[in-house]
């Protein structure tokens, strides 16, 4: 059984490159993979198809796609490490050079 | 053991604070006395994909060029590792996020599977196992010390110390990044602040924050403090430019006296465009700079449109695209030749055909622009082989337009536009604004009278003065004229002022011959390729070959005399062209100017600069062999 | 007034083919540039390709022939550059409305003061006779083979969602009525768009002048017809009020004014937002150089304006490395 990690929280929600470090939904924080806290709620299917119901998608680490379909959800969430959010850093837009 | 130049390749995710970083340490570097070269490689992507800054340092001069291997690698994440694992030297340097350390190749799903398969059948070759600790213990072997440094901890120290927002992490990695590399090169805080502080300007918290992770990386990594020191500068400058070759383009404009310049947005050149409004009124002294009116227009045909439309009311006018938006402009520069409207064109090429490389380099659109557009006409093709050279010839660009009353192309490129250079302060004492012939007019004024090649200009909008354009055939009022006699006049007059070009641009702006022409070799080149050949001259004379370069500046009208005089006495075998293209079309152009056939042939077409440790090689290889086409391909 | 209209027409023979409507838009043009008294040489035409694109060379004002499709963008630089001429653009539908519609939106959503003058003729009339992109589907002129197999499009409706603020449609024969409109269009301070409906007696035999001459009529005649938008919060209404008149199109065909709205800002007076000394001090004519042909930025103007990329060299005098 999964540790009582906020890596294995249904409200972390990891940093897009540094994905140990993330914003806690549920204290409303910055939060730590390796933090605990009493609210810790584990990541299940049923709860990310509740996100992905909720916010129209989730996002796999692992393949370092979005998802917002249920039937990929359940194909992502065998094996790879799917999360219900993730911290989308500000300096993205500023550090993009335009393209195409 | 301390170093006088350096190769520095800084890699991580697109949009992770690469570009950050790489503005920092080059600041920090500029402030401290060093000379920086900064290339940005990176792909059509908004974030995720791997991007990386390779960067020459150096202690004697303004670096000129790129080479590989490099000493020191900094790699934000496993992809660079496993990307530029070859690219290191011997004896190099590596600084890692230790959390990637357990990293397989196979689980990076930002990286193209053509790259994947490569690096597994060297790693495979190499009998290497897949993972990033793998590779790290061959690096030892390859006496590279490798320094692991959890990025995990000092940003959650950070993060909890001064309850940092996740969202903005990225700007603290590339703290990370920067005070790491800048400990290893023996660069003392105050110079990192500095490189914070400008780039961080009026933001004193995350100023101080940085400072405060500089202090922890230094408390980390003490004992490698300067492991790759770097000599004491003996560059002999109190100030230098830090800029892009986008943003040295825009400054030439503003003080070239632009008022007009439109674009659609098109990488490489957009950078340029957005500098440029931020420019568009300066007051300073009581010296009021502008108006500029900077227009993002609906498509590159606008684009040109309307900077003739500009021009023709008489504001110096200017638009910049690459090569997809100048195929689309081309009709307009018809147009502008016809009606001998003075509109500068700043064509940065980048890799075809079609949207091809568009985020990567290339200088194969010469011919294309050199015979872009329909019919015959004057129209002159400029290019710029470094930072310096961009600014000057920018003005230089205004003034022929203005002067002989033809559409300008100043054929640039990605290397240019995107590789961010340290420079000489330009000395504005030498620059002059020439707008060629102007005139109020009078009674009965002709804008195309046939009385000498160039006509007097009269802005349109004079008072009291009325005047006619259009691209149909005209008379001299500027009336549709299909007149047969009249078409060879006017059809003349506009082509022959192509020879009062040729014989008046100077030879500066033509031509330019560095080294010594009558050695063992003589190469032959245009644009970006100038800083790389010249580097190529010190190192292959140095293993005794006595060479020269020679810089064909003005494309268009071709320098045929300057050229021939240049080459005058050098045996046609010993001549070399270098180009980032495929047929190296300079020689092209060159055959068709002067009958000359060169047949030895250096091309670049991979999207990536020609590096000095490539082209050494390859013009040796020429000397030595009967080779005659070498094609580069280093650099990921 | 009177006849100093007449004084704009320049000396070039007028080559439409006899009996064109052209010649009447070209009248009302000449004679709304009379009774406004316009400065001939602070006045621009600027005009595509095409049977109107010739236009410019007929008055005797600043004439600017551009390419087919891009007389908005010429002379949208014109009148950036130099926002003191009157500018009126003259292009044919297939100008302005086929190859150069990304242009033509692209002027109302910057409402730039030029006034755009569409000949209207269904038809591609110097390439003898294709269909426009006014023309309606299945109609079959007679240079044709086959009835038309792409639709018209509605010049007024475009107008009206790419955000002209001044949209008119005239009749080319109409041309005391023309005048006005055009008068009407050349005071209005933003982008104005007037569809001229212009018989092409060569080409077009379904769009006549008997054709138009029964069903035109005037909006105005109608005193309850208001198009004007006095209060921005009158847009929606007015909008759709105009969009609905427009698809009426069969017996009868309304001309006149269809919208107009003054309280939408111009492009000049967003720019002078911005830059602040413009329009008067403008690209066209402020100072560029000095005296003696320098910049008017000199080395020291050239640190302050651009400090941010200027780095003053500290040597670290602490360094103990050798050289
Ligand atoms: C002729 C030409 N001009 C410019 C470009 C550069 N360019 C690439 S994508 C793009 C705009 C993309 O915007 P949009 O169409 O809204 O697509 P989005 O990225 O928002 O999905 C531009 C201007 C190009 N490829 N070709
Ligand atoms: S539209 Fe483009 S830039 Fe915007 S989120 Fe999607 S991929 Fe990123
Ligand atoms: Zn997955």
């Amino acid at each position: 059984m999964a540790e009582e990690r906020c890596r294995n929280c249904v409200y972390f929600q990891p940093h897009i490159f540094f994905p140990y470090i993330g914003y806690c939904d549920a204290n409303e924080k910055p939060a730590h993979e390796h933090g605990t806290c009493e609210k810790f709620k584990k990541v299940s299917l049923d709860e990310l198809l509740s996100a992905l119901n909720r916010k129209g998608g989730v996002y796999c680490i692992t393949c370092g796609v979005t998802i917002v379909d249920r039937s990929e959800l359940e194909n992502h969430s065998r094996e790879h490490r799917v999360v219900a959010g993730i911290v989308f850093d500000e300096a993205i837009a500023a550090e993009a050079r335009s393209a195409d | 053991m301390s170093y006088s130049e350096l190769s520095i390749l800084l890699g991580g995710p697109q949009g992770s604070g690469l570009e950050t970083a790489m503005l920092m340490l080059s600041r920090a570097l500029a402030y401290r006395g060093y000379g920086v070269l900064a290339d940005r490689e990176y792909f059509s992507n908004i974030t995720g994909r791997h991007s990386y800054v390779l960067i020459a340092v150096s202690t004697r001069r303004l670096p000129r060029s790129l080479t590989y291997p490099v000493q020191l690698l900094v790699a934000m994440d496993a992809e660079t590792i496993f990307t530029h694992f070859e690219n290191v030297d011997v004896g190099s340097v590596l600084v890692y996020d230790k959390e990637v350390e357990a990293k397989k190749l196979t689980e990076l799903s930002s990286m193209e599977d053509a790259l994947r398969g490569r690096i597994s059948n060297n790693l495979r070759t190499s009998m290497l196992g897949d993972d990033v600790s793998s590779l790290l213990k061959s690096f030892e072997s390859r006496r590279v010390t490798t320094i692991g440094i959890s990025y995990q901890e000092v940003l959650k120290e950070l993060v909890e110390r001064f309850s940092l927002d996740p969202r903005t992490l990225s700007k603290y990695v590339s703290g990370i990044v920067t005070s790491s590399a800048a400990l290893i090169l023996g660069l003392d805080r105050e110079a990192l602040r500095y490189g914070f502080e400008s780039v961080f300007r009026g933001r004193a918290t995350v100023v101080e924050q940085n400072m405060y992770l500089a202090d922890l990386v230094w408390k980390e990594l003490r004992e490698f403090e300067g492991l790759l020191k770097l000599k004491k500068p003996e560059i002999d400058v109190e100030k230098v430019l830090v800029a892009t070759g986008n943003d040295v383009v825009a400054m030439a404009k503003v003080v070239s006296g632009l008022r007009y310049q439109s674009y659609y947005p098109i990488t490489p050149a957009a950078d340029e465009s957005f500098l440029l409004e931020k420019y568009e009124l300066s007051e300073v002294g009581g010296t009021i700079v502008g108006p500029i009116v900077v227009l993002q227009t609906e498509d590159e045909i606008a684009a040109i449109a309307s900077a003739i439309g500009a021009s023709l009311v008489g504001a110096r006018s200017a638009t910049a695209t690459s090569g997809p938006g100048f195929d689309l402009m081309v009709e307009g520069v018809s147009w502008a030749g016809m009606n001998e409207v003075p509109v500068v064109i700043t064509y940065y090429q980048r890799g075809g055909p079609s949207t091809g490389l568009p985020t990567r380099g290339s200088q194969s659109d010469l011919l294309s622009s050199v015979f872009s557009a329909h019919g015959e006409f004057a129209k002159v093709v400029l290019s710029s082989g470094d930072h310096l050279d961009v600014f000057y010839d920018t003005i230089e660009a205004f003034n022929i337009a203005e002067k002989y009353q033809v559409p300008v192309i100043h054929l640039l490129d990605k290397f240019l536009a995107n590789s961010t250079a340290t420079l000489p302060l330009p000395d504005l004492n030498t620059v002059k604004i020439d707008r060629g012939l102007l005139s109020k007019g009078q009674e009965g004024y002709k804008r195309f009278s046939l009385d000498s090649l160039v006509s007097p200009r009269v802005f349109l909008g004079t008072p009291g003065i009325v005047m006619w354009y259009t691209g149909d055939e005209h008379d001299e009022l500027g009336h549709i004229s299909e007149d047969p006699v009249n078409r060879v006049r006017m059809y003349s007059k506009r082509i022959k002022k192509l020879q009062l070009i040729e014989e008046e641009v100077p030879r500066d702006i033509k031509l330019r011959v560095y080294g010594h022409v009558r050695g063992d070799f003589c190469l032959i080149g245009w644009g970006s390729v100038k800083g790389v050949a010249l580097d190529a001259l010190e190192v292959l004379e140095k293993k005794g070959y006595r060479g020269a370069y020679i810089e064909v500046k003005m494309l268009w009208p071709f320098p045929a005399r300057e050229f021939l005089e240049a080459i005058d006495g050098v045996e046609l075998k010993r001549l070399i062209a270098v180009e980032h293209s495929y047929g190296v079309n300079i020689v092209a152009l060159i055959s068709m100017a002067t009958g000359l056939v060169i047949s030895k042939k250096v091309a670049k077409f991979s999207g990536r600069p020609i590096v000095l440790s490539e082209l050494v090689p390859a013009v040796e290889n020429l000397l030595t062999t009967d080779a005659n086409y070498v094609v580069l391909e280093y650099g990921e | 007034m009177g006849s100093k209209w007449v004084s704009y027409k320049s000396n070039v023979w007028v080559d439409w083919c006899p009996g064109c409507g052209n010649f009447g838009i070209l009248t009302a043009l000449l004679k709304a540039f009379g009774e406004l008294e316009l400065d001939p040489s602070k006045t621009v035409i600027v005009s595509g390709i095409g049977c109107s694109g010739k236009l410019p060379h007929f008055v005797n004002v600043n004439g600017v022939h551009t390419l087919h499709g891009r007389a908005i963008p010429f002379a949208t630089g014109i009148k950036l550059a130099n926002p003191e001429l009157t500018v009126v653009v003259c292009g044919g539908d297939g100008d302005i409305l086929g190859i150069g519609a990304g242009h033509f939106v692209a002027l109302g959503r910057r409402n730039l003061d030029i006034v755009v003058i569409m000949h209207d003729n269904g038809v591609y009339g110097l390439t003898k006779g294709q269909a426009s992109p006014t023309l309606p589907l299945n109609a079959k002129t007679k240079a044709l083979a086959k009835p038309n197999i792409q639709q018209a499009l509605n010049p007024i409706m475009l107008a009206v969602s790419s955000g002209y603020t001044f949209i008119a449609r005239g009749y080319a024969f109409e041309v005391e009525h023309l005048k006005n409109l055009i008068i009407k269009a050349i005071a209005h301070r933003g982008a104005a768009f007037i569809d001229v409906l212009q018989p092409c007696v060569t080409f077009n035999d379904v769009f006549t002048a008997e054709f138009y001459g029964k069903r035109i009529y005037k909006l105005e005649e109608d005193r309850l017809w208001d198009p004007v938008v006095r209060r921005a919060e009158e847009r929606p209404t007015k909008i759709l009020k105009a969009i609905e008149k427009s698809m009426e199109w069969g017996d009868k065909i309304p001309i006149g004014v269809f919208y107009i709205d003054s309280t939408t800002p111009a492009f000049e007076e967003r720019l002078s937002d911005r830059l602040k000394v413009y329009p008067k001090v403008s690209p066209s004519n402020s100072i560029i150089t000095t005296v003696d042909s320098k910049p008017i930025i000199n080395n020291e103007l050239f640190e302050k304006i651009f400090s941010e990329f200027i780095v003053k060299v500290q040597l670290n005098k602490h360094d103990t490395t050798v050289q």
